[in-house]
């Protein structure tokens, strides 16, 4: 219990520091903060705004004040459960804005896991069985250039085969199985391939092992000592690379919704930083932190759970 | 070994949360799909922005609402040549200096069925003053009055002859105070247009009109249409390739061609009012020279430019206005290149390339300018390289720089800048007089160049005063020739646009006016 | 496998048996064909990029507008980019600034990252805690903004990006190696020398740091094909390089939007990056395998 208390402070603590380190960071970028939202909400980017227009929105934003007090109030805001403060652009609440965007991120980072999990898996536990033998040996060639190609390019060739040349699917687009397949796909390949090359590394070391080889030994078919005894210990690793490419995928969320048109947080993140719009800046990477700092505590659960070996105290 | 299945269950279950997050965003969607069997006549629109916000009076919601989606209508209308014509006005007169009187269509039913009168009028004016302050500081209104239901009167706190521009300004749209809720929210556009709001999808930023069948305009071609914003242009062009949109602006310039060839898609290039041009530093040596200015505009190959850079979405320049523009100087021509020129102009002011390394030089200093750009216009920053390349050809250093714009403008207001390539609107106001003071008069807001000259002021501000449109182009050719010759901001090429639409969309007619494209209430789909 | 080689690794230090075990260490490479493949390629990778300046037949910024968008010719052995610039001088010369960028980064997070993960693990405590936290922070932190501010206020350019990406990577380093001296911390010859009265900077140097050094580099090989692949992404979102540098990663990012007119201006910078990528992922799986046979640098990698 002590342990869980200490990892949610941290976790909170780590929130608080991310948010304040956004917060002062966005406020070092140049442009100053009122022209941009005046010329994104009010003029056009290219057109000037007077000091009179500006003076304006720094009053209506509380722009003038120390940077200090400003990221007070906002924390005061969102600890009092006032919410996360109304964005410049979109004249909304953050939150608002948040609750609408966050599940199709989640619906888009939770396929691209699943494809990961699932192909990686299956395709490591094929790819042990058949150690060095030609399959072998192209799977795991095929996802070294996989890895090794920039997540956006990939994006673009699955486009022009998938949509263009044989018409399976649609170009962009939110709503349905149909729209999910492309991005999921593009983003998941990466984690695919680590989830992969793990569970074929642990896959083998166990295989190695003498129990499985007293199990063998013993005559059990081959698909009972994976599934029974193989497969358990051979996931320990699997779970941890699963927490690792979470970040990954968050991150890759910001390149790939931005081809698709994909109405999630990643896309938000990119405008509104142009835009200057601060308050949906700090949510956005509240969000995402917070999103990356709980897979991970689930994931170290799932790994107390797999290994007994490993306690907390 | 009791518990060795209870990892394998907790990936499943994982996994099953996953597939059922997945499942559940699908058929949330699926009911909205089957109502659109009910329309046949429905067009999809690929927009060219993300939809921030259907509000008509904040960022892009009133181009959006009123040129796009063709909710709302403004009460100043205009013809291909950018002079004005009655909207919803059917006429308008200056009474007194600060005195204007606005004679309103009294056939005109907001979409909630009540009539719109000179009260509403004044209510969306009113509202559109409070909440933009860059409308606001342009009609200048002091105070409105409902003389009857179809007149408005108008008084401005000075001098305003671009007030009727102004009002074809889509922000200036009229709204029916329906548009608001109790509490005095704002919830959806209620306007006159020949489309109705439907709905805007929050989430997906879709937003759906369907056909206002009592327009005071007439029949509507289509039944409904459908404006999915997707910003990035290649995923546009693919998009209307694969059948997914029927209508699209502005794909990649170099795929115009490409896609014409597709069946069933037809490209079509116009130009809008908006100029590529090259700010020049004007407090920075040797840039105050008009010489070298000059110089730099004959070494730039306009031609080269539209051609090879911009596909020809978009045309050489010669002033600030189209040639099509009823107020444009017609004598200008673009700058064309000629390198003997330029090399002439240079040497007699000065720089010569003594030392042999291909740039020119004076007192041991080379010619050398940094040229900054952006990219959320695709043209600019290949274009900011070829120009760089031409310059160089004729023995000028330019070192060009992509930079984010909140750089930009902190860059500029430091000064610390010798060129700025942007693409500036020339007509966000049908009338040349917005244009070129702010460009152009000592001070002027979009003045970047710090461009000073006591003929060009005294011209403008006489200009103000004269009634006489005439007249008043006659003042304002006058500046235009004046700012050719001078070159404090060289003028590059007119901005393009490139329509592209299915085949079986008919009866599309191009607005230059419109500030991207608007949406004409003929268009319709052909069976 | 046979893990006697590593093991005497891991037992007397990494690097003050280099030049003792370089041989054998040499030897264990060769005998691997992918690795040897890998660095064969790379040593080629390595002389274009020291010899771009000779071997391109072109200016690589030549602007020649009449000739865009051409595909492979005699004249042109890859094709001309959008604006006329011959494509293998610039595939080459990029060479030079890609390879250069990622080493950079590289290094910096590397020198950072040992640095904060000794004064974490080897002093522990308070000085433990904090670092630790800065650590998470870092690894949380979408990485987007930190590239997008420092290339804000610093402006766009080789130095800066380089610092922007280092900004972003560090904390990787850290944590391993942070985990690396806490292991170390325990073992024999390190508390020895503590009793002896050896200086704790002297400990570090001489004791802890080559010995926790191997999967460290073993992460750092990996992560050279992973600075590629991230200038690339910030290319694409807009933020990176000034557009006339002729680095990979921007190259395809600008060649995106003529994929169908001029494919071959995506292919061939996206096939460069590719093969870079693939040779320091080989290299890395391959020096791991030899050096540390336990994973003890866990996933990481």
């Amino acid at each position: 219990m002590r342990y869980f208390l200490k990892r949610f402070g941290f976790m909170a603590l780590t929130v608080f520091a991310v948010c304040a380190l956004t917060f002062f960071l966005m406020n070092a970028i140049p442009g100053g903060t009122a022209e941009l939202i005046l010329k994104h909400t009010f003029v056009g980017l290219e057109e000037s705004a007077t000091e009179e227009q500006l003076n304006q929105i720094s009053s209506r934003y509380n722009l003038d004040d120390p940077l200090y007090i400003q990221f007070f109030r906002w924390v005061k805001a969102a600890v009092t459960g006032e919410g996360i403060g109304t964005s410049y652009v979109f004249r909304k609440p953050v939150l608002y804005l948040l609750a609408l965007r966050l599940p199709a991120t989640i619906q888009l980072a939770g396929a691209s896991m699943a494809i990961a999990v699932l192909a990686g898996v299956s395709l490591g536990i094929y790819s042990a069985l058949r150690e060095n033998r030609i399959s072998d040996h192209i799977l795991r060639v095929a996802t070294l250039f996989g890895v090794s190609m920039p997540c956006f390019w990939v994006a673009l060739l699955l486009i022009l085969v998938f949509s263009l040349k044989l018409k399976l699917v649609p170009v962009a687009g939110y709503g349905s199985l149909e729209n999910l397949f492309l991005p999921a796909a593009a983003l998941s390949l990466h984690s695919m391939a680590a989830v992969m090359r793990v569970t074929r590394t642990s896959m083998l070391e166990t295989l190695g092992q003498e129990y499985i080889r007293f199990a063998k030994a013993k005559g059990l078919p081959l698909r009972k000592i994976i599934s029974r005894h193989a497969l358990k210990n051979a996931m320990l690793p699997v779970v941890t690379v699963i927490g690792f490419q979470m970040g990954n995928l968050l991150g890759g969320t910001i390149v790939i919704e931005k081809i698709f048109a994909w109405p999630g947080i990643g896309s938000l993140l990119v405008d509104s930083i142009s835009a200057r719009d601060l308050p949906v800046v700090q949510g956005c990477v509240l969000a995402i932190v917070s999103m990356f700092l709980l897979v991970n505590f689930l994931v170290d659960m799932l790994y107390t759970h797999l290994d007994p070996r490993i306690r907390y105290g | 070994m009791k518990n060795k299945n209870t990892p394998m269950c907790i990936i499943l279950i994982t996994l099953l949360v996953c597939a059922s997050l997945l499942s559940s965003g699908c058929t949330s969607s699926e009911g909205s799909e089957t109502a659109e069997v009910a329309y046949s006549n429905t067009l999809v629109l690929g927009e060219m922005w993300e939809i921030e916000t259907i509000n008509t009076v904040s960022g892009d919601g009133g181009t959006l609402i009123c040129e796009k989606a063709a909710i709302t209508e403004t009460l100043v209308g205009a013809n291909p040549d950018f002079s004005l014509k009655p909207g919803i006005a059917t006429s308008w007169e200056q009474l007194e200096e600060n005195t204007w009187e606005f004679k309103l269509r009294d056939d005109v039913f907001f979409h909630d069925g009540s009539k719109m009168t000179a009260e509403e009028v004044k209510f969306s004016l009113e509202n559109v003053i409070a909440e933009n302050p860059r409308v606001a500081s342009m009609l200048k209104i002091a105070s409105m009055e409902a003389v009857d239901d179809y007149t408005l009167r108008i008084e401005t706190s000075e001098l305003n002859p671009i007030l009727p521009g102004v009002l074809h300004y889509p922000d200036t749209a009229v709204i029916s105070p329906s548009s608001f809720d109790e509490a005095g929210e704002y919830v959806k556009p209620v306007g006159t247009g020949p489309y109705k709001f439907e709905s805007f999808d929050e989430q997906t930023r879709v937003l759906t009109v369907v056909k206002n069948e009592n327009w005071w305009g007439g029949e509507v071609g289509l039944d409904r249409m459908v404006l999915k914003g997707i910003p990035d242009p290649n995923t546009r062009a693919m998009a209307i390739e694969n059948g997914e949109l029927d209508f699209t602006v502005d794909v990649p310039y170099s795929e115009t061609d490409r896609i014409n060839e597709v069946e069933e898609v037809n490209v079509e290039k116009y130009k809008t009012p908006r100029v590529y041009k090259l700010d020049v530093n004007l407090e920075h040596e040797p840039l105050d020279d008009v010489r070298v200015r000059q110089a730099m505009s004959y070494a730039i190959d306009r031609y080269e430019i539209a051609e090879h850079v911009l596909y020809n979405v978009g045309e050489p320049a010669a002033g600030p206005f189209l040639p099509s523009m009823v107020w444009a100087n017609k004598d200008l021509q673009p700058y064309t290149r000629d390198l003997e020129k330029a090399d002439e102009l240079l040497t007699a002011a000065g720089w010569v390339d003594k030392d042999g390394d291909g740039i020119r030089d004076k007192d041991g200093k080379p010619l050398k300018f940094n040229l900054m750009t952006y990219s959320t216009r695709p043209g600019l920053p290949p274009m900011a390289q070829a120009m760089a390349a031409q310059l160089r050809e004729a023995g000028i250093d330019v070192e060009p720089e992509v930079m984010e714009y909140g750089a930009i403008n902190d860059r500029r207001a430091e000064g610390i800048w010798d060129l700025y390539l942007a693409a500036y609107n020339i007509a966000m106001v049908p009338d040349p007089e917005y244009i070129l003071s702010n460009w152009y008069m000592t001070g002027g807001p979009d003045n970047g160049p710090g461009y000073s000259n006591p003929r060009v002021d005294a011209l403008i501000t006489e200009a103000r005063t004269i009634a006489d449109l005439e007249e008043r182009y006659r003042k304002f050719n006058e500046v235009e020739a004046i700012v050719y010759e001078e070159q404090p901001m060289i003028i590059v090429a007119y901005y393009g646009c490139a329509i592209v639409k299915k085949d079986y969309v008919s009866g599309y007619v191009f607005d230059p006016t419109a500030h991207d494209y608007r949406i004409n209430a003929d268009m319709y789909i052909e069976k | 496998m046979d893990n006697v080689f590593a093991d005497r690794f891991r037992r007397e230090g990494f690097l003050p048996q280099l030049g003792e075990y370089g041989g054998e260490f040499a030897k264990r490479v060769f005998q691997r064909k992918d690795m040897l493949f890998a660095l064969a390629a790379l040593v080629l990778f390595a002389g274009v990029a020291l010899f771009a300046p000779l071997l391109s037949p072109y200016d690589p910024n030549a602007i020649d507008l009449k000739n865009k968008n051409l595909g492979p010719s005699e004249g042109h052995l890859l094709g001309t980019d959008y604006l006329g610039r011959d494509l293998l001088s610039r595939i080459l010369i990029g060479a030079r600034i890609s390879l250069s960028i990622a080493f950079g980064v590289v290094l910096i997070s590397l020198l950072v990252g040992i640095a904060a993960g000794c004064a974490a693990g080897y002093y522990g405590g308070l000085v433990d805690e904090c670092i630790s936290r800065v650590i998470d922070i870092f690894l949380s932190f979408p990485g987007v903004i930190f590239a997008l501010t420092i290339m804000g206020v610093l402006g766009s350019g080789i130095f800066n990006l380089m610092l922007a990406l280092s900004v972003v990577q560090w904390a990787r380093y850290a944590r391993l190696m942070r985990g690396q001296v806490l292991s170390l911390k325990k073992q024999e010859f390190v508390l020895s020398a503590v009793t002896s009265g050896a200086g704790d900077f002297h400990i570090i140097r001489r004791h802890i740091v080559p010995n926790a050094i191997a999967p460290l580099l073993v992460l750092a090989t990996i992560d050279l094909g992973h600075v590629i692949l991230s200038i690339a992404t910030l290319s694409f979102l807009g933020i990176g390089l000034p557009a006339d540098v002729p680095e990979w990663g921007a190259m395809l990012s600008a060649g995106k939007e003529f994929m169908r007119t001029a494919p071959h201006q995506t292919i061939f910078p996206g096939l460069a990056i590719t093969f870079v990528v693939v040779i320091f992922s080989i290299l890395g799986d391959g020096i791991r395998d030899i050096l540390d046979p336990h994973h003890e640098g866990g996933e990481m990698y």
